[in-house]
C-alpha cells in the first residue's frame, strides 16, 4: 500500500488553522467532505467519532506526529488526508511534544487489515526525518503530495 | 521485579482481537514494555520490532488471528514475557479503533 492510494490530494490542508486537537480534526474533515469524500453523511458525526476515539488514547506517535482515524460505517472505502501545522498544536502525544503533521484516516468498519496496513504505511513513511522536514518546508497541496509521493514509493 | 535470569526467551502469541495488534494494544504494550530492563523485540513476517518503541510497532499490521513471535531478554525476562504476552492477548474491543 502507498499513501497516494488513500490520501485525497485534492483535501490536503498545507497550512492548518487550528490551534487545539477538536479544530485540527474538525478542519481535516471539512476538507475532505469538501471534496466529495462523504456522501449522505453529517460531517458533525464523523468528527465526534474522531473526537471520541482520541479520548481512548492520543493518536499523536511522537516526534511531531500523529494519525487520528477511526472506522466510520457511513464509508465504503478507506480515505485519508494530510494537513500540516506551521507553529505546531498540542494534541497529548505519548513525547509531551506539539504536532505539526497530521494524517488523518477514516476507514469501513469491516476492513480491519485495510486499517492497519494504513496505518503502518503513514508510519512507515514518516519516521523518515528528511521527509518530515521537507513536508514542513512545503506551502502547497501539490508540493506536499509530490514530497510524499517521492518518499511513499519504496 | 528482577528475576536475575538473563535468559532470552521466546513465545509465539495469536492475536485475537477481530481489530488486529492495533494502536492502543500497539501504545499499552510500549508503555508495558518500557517498564522493564529486558529488551524486548516482536517479530512479525520475519522482521524484527523493538518492542519499546512506538513507531516500530506501528510498521506490525497483524491482523486477527496471526501470529507474532515475542522475545525477551534481560534480568526480568521472565516477568517481562508474561506480562507482554497478556497485553497481546487483549481482545478488548471498539468499534472506533
Amino acid at each position: 500500500m502507498r499513501m497516494s492510494d488513500f490520501i485525497v490530494r485534492s483535501a490536503i490542508v498545507p497550512e492548518l488553522n487550528a490551534t487545539d486537537k477538536e479544530g485540527v480534526i474538525r478542519e481535516l474533515l471539512e476538507s475532505l467532505c469538501r471534496n466529495g469524500c462523504f456522501k449522505d453523511v453529517d460531517v458533525e458525526d464523523i468528527i465526534k467519532a474522531v473526537l471520541k476515539r482520541e479520548l481512548l488514547g492520543s493518536t499523536g506517535i511522537g516526534d511531531g506526529i500523529a494519525i487520528p482515524h477511526t472506522k466510520y460505517s457511513g464509508v465504503d472505502k478507506l480515505v485519508g488526508v494530510l494537513g500540516i501545522s506551521p507553529s505546531g498544536v498540542s494534541f497529548g502525544s505519548r513525547d509531551g511534544e506539539p504536532v505539526f503533521v497530521f494524517v488523518l484516516i477514516i476507514s469501513p468498519v469491516d476492513q480491519p487489515v485495510v486499517h492497519l496496513r494504513a496505518l503502518e504505511t503513514v508510519s512507515r513513511v514518516l519516521r523518515d526525518d528528511p521527509l518530515v522536514k521537507a513536508l514542513r518546508a512545503c506551502t502547497t497541496a501539490d508540493q506536499l503530495f509530490e514530497q510524499m509521493n517521492q518518499y511513499s514509493k519504496t | 521485579m528482577e528475576d536475575a535470569s538473563h535468559e532470552l526467551l521466546k513465545k509465539v502469541v495469536k492475536i485475537k482481537n477481530p481489530n488486529g495488534f492495533h494502536m492502543r494494544p500497539k501504545a499499552a504494550f510500549v508503555e508495558a514494555a518500557s517498564r522493564f530492563a529486558s529488551e524486548v523485540k516482536l517479530i512479525w513476517e520475519g522482521q524484527v520490532f523493538n518492542g519499546k518503541s512506538m513507531f516500530e510497532l506501528m510498521l506490525v499490521a497483524a491482523g486477527e488471528d496471526s501470529e507474532v513471535t515475542l522475545e525477551v531478554f534481560g534480568s526480568d525476562s521472565h516477568l517481562a514475557l508474561h506480562e507482554l504476552e497478556k497485553v497481546l492477548a487483549e481482545e478488548d474491543v471498539s468499534i472506533l479503533d
